[in-house]
């Protein structure tokens, strides 16, 4: 059976597909959004949160780590590159300075729990989302919790910046109902958006592919018109499939994240997105896109 | 669509009429914030000093004739008013700024007002006299005279002990409305003259056995005739009020509008209602009577969708007297009138239940005798003029079942979505298996309503004319059972000596000693619940609330003493949660992991944890905590609740009926922070206990609402009265078409799992943040403080802290 690192459990979302939502938080992304809000989910190895504001320096962690710490300074400074030598400290830490950023679970652990809340997801029309990180990344897993899943009776959905070769999206469309896709750019190769795109074009092109686009408005990145309308042209041109776009601005709630995995976060100092640029984005795709599909969009912090 | 993002609450009063925003405008609440009333709140003397001279002058009549009497003398005297722009009148006096206080009951209530500032100066010598006639004379009196003195100790000082009918003298009193509005007055006063005939004719046979029994019946017969007249002299009164004023109103519509209301009151209540509107001023009349001027009560249960349905129907629906628009009006109206109603209350009541302790509520929804749907077009109209006039009382809960009319579920989310604070949700069938259970027929168990702010009880049926319920904190038994049965913070021994904590050999060992500890202090509570009684039934005939209740017409029996049916009282027990989750650290870190001793933990709490932070962090954050799905310590969670009602039901009322478990905390948790000591979950002295019947303790629940429940379907409701679940949701989940699927969805999932009661907070802590910052701008603010409603801005800052700090769901 699959097991997964997952960072994060919603079990009640309203925001990462239709009806009442259990998402999970995979752990492992083979891009690296420099604006992601959910640092911690980006390498596929257990990592270590430090939230130095809740530290009693009761110096717990330190001696976890060596019988000779009067001289080291609580708490303990985490290097994620090599978190495994710190799990002892994280066990010893009494209060919540020391948090494993993820917990493992395996996928009949994940279809037993949801078949608890079942009838929410049920009466919602809703359903499982695999988020992350992205669920294309840990492939094994996410195919055997999609199709338990399905089996199960529940409607699924992969929250994906299809940033990956066709053989293994095309792996997917028998298990996965909807896709919830990332478009970030429409021409940037450190973000392999041309395999976005092109995945994108193929799904949508399949007879019954449901598709909602998510589209972050990140600054300095791609709040311009010019990006904007070419986006709109993309997703006018490719057609019906497309039942939503949403625009989703950004906020700086993932600054804390980074501090507690003690990287540097080059948003950082980055204000939320002003209103006004989702307006004048939201004016400009509304003028390629049916008018129903469109969403201003709203993303809340996970963790 | 209303959503919050949009408007503020502020924004939302929706659709009052210029009427009904008069009369809110002028209201004059009774709500006590910081344990004080309002400025230029006072007692009124008036009915105190009435019932003391008619008293007096009745020494010699039989107690239920001199009840009826008195009530008289206080109906056709006690100084009464109109209102401007009122529909719905009365009024416990004139004086819309003075609340009655009862001395017969308890005195001391009445020397606490005197000494607090709250009896004016021309009317001190009359409360002091008043007092002084009274001390000694009381049923709180006659209830210590029978307590050894190590008892009277305990029950007084001791913590552990929380409130009781003769502390606080507070009833519950309602009338069968079924009933009532059915018959009206001259039918029933019909039907006594008939038994009084027959109880005349069965003397004069001489049945020697029969004799004492027949007597009492005429007796009582008798006394519910009086207080019927007394009713219809109170009545009259307004009736002929009305008329006067009408003469005098120099306003056209107005005085056409007075005398309207003269021809109701003319009627209301002698006959099966004609209008909708007479309907719901006999509603508010009788209410009135029997919760502020008769005694003080908590008029809590009634199923108003289904007793003025038929008048509803009539006027709106079949005959078209009225509009829609109109028959809210009314509902407003009444609704404006309620939350105006008061009592004056102890000074540890006003500092237990901040905001109104007088705790009114209405039961909405629930189905027919054959089990069908009950909800109807007034159903969503109560709720409707609820969400427009936005009050803290009366609150509401709605009986849900899955095959609900849609519309009134949807009212009863966007009521709850609009932050309002209520209604609650009371699980149907969980509440028809527990009555069931409880010894009650199916038709009886289904024709129930909610009374105080959880528990359930048959609405025809003369069980709801008696305080049915006392408040004991369940976290001072873990106290107790680690400090050998003594107080932690005064020392004092408050239970049975129990041995060192520290010679505990076992995890079973420690369980029972807190079993044991709380099994004593149920049994000295309610042994004083049952001298109590025994002196109600004797002293505190109610002849009034008889008359509406058909078993006191059959039997001849009065409605304070006689139950239609056993076993349905409970115990409010405040901090389940702390046990639970006390228990569970000491299982695994002592007598599992054995990583700590019992001497360690009984340090802890006796220093308050003093030096000992990673200690009590390591506590906090490294057992499971109750509330997030945990199978180990929800198993914790289940042997305590079964232990909680175990005891209970082998506990009796004078009557034999046994006492069943209710948990919840109203504001309690947070004014009896100072009345626990330090606990093994972590727990330091001063701060609150765990909030609500089977709420996770603050802040402990990590895994969102659905954890929530599955830890809370865990326990057993259905031997319980009720296990109230606080829970709060972030606006933004309820928005849209989307939010009403998403809640009528968690609520089929709760009802499924099998809980009892649920209500739900919907404020963003944003505005909750703002409203600290700004009061001024939110004076309507509301927020639900377990059971019951209260003014957010009014509330003191330590109780908002603990409000804000509760777990928000958002995901």
């Amino acid at each position: 059976m699959q097991k997964c690192l997952i960072t994060k459990i919603v079990k009640d979302s309203i925001l990462d597909g239709p009806g009442c939502r259990y998402v999970t938080f995979v752990k492992g992304c083979n891009l690296n959004c420099p604006w992601c809000h959910n640092p911690e989910t980006k390498s596929s190895k257990q990592e270590v949160f430090t939230y130095s504001r809740f530290c009693i320096h009761c110096g717990n962690c330190v001696n976890a780590l060596s019988a000779d710490a009067q001289l080291e300074v609580t708490p303990v400074e985490i290097d994620n590159s090599n978190s495994e030598q710190y799990f002892n400290a994280v066990e010893a830490c009494p209060t919540k300075t020391l948090e494993y950023a993820s917990s493992e679970y395996s996928t009949d652990e994940i279809i037993d729990d949801m078949r608890k809340y079942s009838i929410m997801y049920s009466k919602t029309k809703g359903g499982l989302t695999i988020s992350g990180g992205d669920p294309l990344f840990v492939a094994d897993f996410s195919f055997e919790l999609f199709t338990k899943a399905k089996a199960a009776g529940f409607h699924t959905a992969a929250d994906t910046a299809l940033s990956f070769k066709w053989d293994i999206v095309e792996k997917f469309l028998p298990v996965v109902d909807m896709w919830l896709i990332d478009l970030k750019h429409i021409d940037d190769n450190n973000l392999k958006t041309d395999l976005t795109i092109a995945n994108l074009l193929k799904l949508a092109n399949i007879s019954g592919s449901k598709i909602w686009i998510r589209i972050p408005i990140v600054p300095g990145y791609n709040d311009n018109e010019a990006i904007w309308e070419a986006m709109a042209t993309l997703l006018n041109d490719a057609g019906n499939a497309i039942e939503q776009v949403s625009l989703l601005p950004f906020h700086p709630f993932g600054t804390a994240k980074y501090e507690a995995l003690r990287i540097d976060y080059p948003f950082s100092g980055v204000k939320h997105l002003d209103d006004s640029v989702i307006d004048n984005a939201t004016e400009i795709f509304s003028k390629h896109l049916r008018p129903e599909i469109l969403t201003k969009g709203r993303r809340i912090l996970h963790g | 669509m209303e959503t919050l993002e949009k408007k503020t609450i502020e924004d939302q009063i929706i659709g009052c009429s210029e009427r009904v925003q008069k009369l809110k405008r002028n209201l004059v609440s009774k709500a006590c914030y910081n344990g004080k009333y309002e400025d230029g709140i006072r007692v009124d003397i008036d009915r105190a000093k009435l019932f003391t001279d008619a008293y007096q002058d009745l020494l010699s009549e039989e107690p239920v004739i001199r009840r009826a009497k008195v009530l008289k003398h206080v109906l056709s005297n006690i100084p009464i008013a109109i209102l401007n722009d009122e529909l719905i009148v009365g009024n416990p006096h004139a004086d819309p700024h003075a609340l009655p206080v009862f001395p017969e009951i308890n005195v001391n209530l009445l020397t606490e007002a005197i000494a607090d500032g709250y009896v004016p100066e021309n009317d001190r010598q009359t409360a002091e006299d008043i007092v002084k006639f009274w001390t000694g004379r009381t049923i709180a009196s006659k209830v210590a005279e029978n307590m050894s003195e190590q008892t009277r100790e305990i029950v007084n000082t001791a913590s552990s002990f929380i409130s009781f009918t003769w502390k606080d003298g507070i009833q519950h009193c309602v009338p069968n409305w079924d009933y009532t509005f059915e018959n009206g007055t001259q039918n029933i006063r019909a039907k006594l003259q008939e038994k009084i005939t027959e109880v005349f004719n069965e003397i004069d046979k001489g049945n020697s056995l029969q004799l004492s029994d027949l007597i009492n019946k005429r007796y009582q017969y008798e006394a519910m005739l009086i207080s019927l007249e007394a009713l219809e002299i109170f009545t009259g009164r307004f009736c002929r009020l009305a008329s006067d004023m009408a003469l005098q109103e120099p306003d056209h519509n107005r005085a056409e509008e007075l005398l309207k209301i003269s021809t109701v009151l003319s009627k209301v209540l002698k006959n099966r209602p004609e209008s909708f509107h007479e309907a719901c001023q006999g509603f508010y009349f009788l209410h009135l009577i029997l919760n502020c001027i008769d005694s003080a009560a908590f008029g809590s249960l009634c199923r108003i969708d289904q007793c003025l349905w038929p008048f509803y129907e009539k006027d709106v629906i079949i005959e078209k007297n009225i509009t829609r628009f109109e028959a809210q009006e009314l509902i407003e109206c009444l609704i404006l009138k309620v939350e105006a109603l008061g009592g004056f209350f102890s000074r540890q009541r006003r500092l237990h239940f901040e905001g109104n302790g007088a705790l009114p509520i209405w039961t909405l929804g629930g189905v027919n005798i054959d089990g069908s749907d009950a909800c109807n077009e007034l159903t969503d109209t109560v709720l409707q003029a609820a969400r427009s006039v936005r009050c803290n009382q009366p609150t509401i809960s709605v009986l849900y079942h899955k095959n609900m009319r849609e519309s009134s579920l949807v009212e009863a989310i966007k009521t709850v979505r609009s932050g309002l604070g209520y209604p609650s949700f009371t699980n149907l069938n969980w509440a028809v298996a527990s009555l069931m259970r409880q010894g009650m027929p199916i038709e009886a168990a289904r024709n129930a309503g909610v009374v105080g702010c959880v528990s359930v009880c048959p609405v025809d049926s003369c069980n709801t004319t008696k305080r049915l319920a006392l408040t004991i904190i369940a976290a001072k038994s873990m106290e107790l059972a680690l400090n050998e049965g003594k107080c932690l913070i005064t020392g004092k021994l408050l239970g049975p000596e129990e041995k060192p904590a520290t010679t505990f050999q076992s995890y079973d060992e420690l369980f029972e000693a807190v079993k044991k500890q709380y099994a004593f202090t149920v049994k000295t509570s309610v042994n004083v619940r049952n001298l109590s009684r025994h002196y109600e039934k004797l002293y505190r005939p109610n002849p009034l609330a008889s008359s509406f209740h058909r078993t006191p017409l059959e039997k001849g029996v009065d409605a304070v003493a006689y139950e239609d049916y056993p076993n349905n009282y409970w115990l409010n027990l405040v901090g389940a949660v702390n046990v639970i989750n006390s228990l569970t650290v000491l299982k695994k870190l002592v007598f599992e992991e054995k990583k700590y001793t019992m001497a360690d933990f009984i340090h802890a709490v006796k220093t308050n944890w003093e030096g000992m932070e990673s200690f009590r962090q390591e506590v906090i954050h490294k057992v499971p905590k109750y509330g997030n799905d945990d199978p180990y310590v929800d198993k914790v969670a289940y042997d305590v609740i079964k232990m909680f009602s175990d005891v209970a039901e082998n506990t009796y009322d004078i009557n034999g009926g046994y006492w069943s478990v209710l948990a919840q905390s109203v504001s309690i948790y947070q004014s009896t922070a100072k009345m626990t000591g330090a606990l093994p979950d972590g727990k330091l002295f001063g701060f609150p206990l765990a909030d609500g019947g089977i709420s996770p303790d603050h802040g402990t629940d990590n895994n969102g609402i659905f954890s929530v429940l599955s830890s809370g379907s865990k326990v057993d409701h259905i031997r319980t009265k009720g296990l109230l679940l606080n829970q709060w949701i972030a606006p933004e989940m309820l928005e849209g078409e989307q939010g009403i699927e998403w809640m009528k969805a968690l609520m089929e999932m709760w009802s499924d799992k099998g809980l009892s009661q649920a209500q739900f907070n919907v404020v963003d802590p944003k505005i909750l943040r703002a409203a600290q910052v700004n009061p001024e701008k939110y004076p309507h603010l509301t927020v639900r403080v377990s059971g019951y409603t209260a003014n957010w801005v009014k509330l003191t800052r330590d109780l908002q802290e603990m409000i804000l700090a509760r777990t928000v769901q958002v995901n």
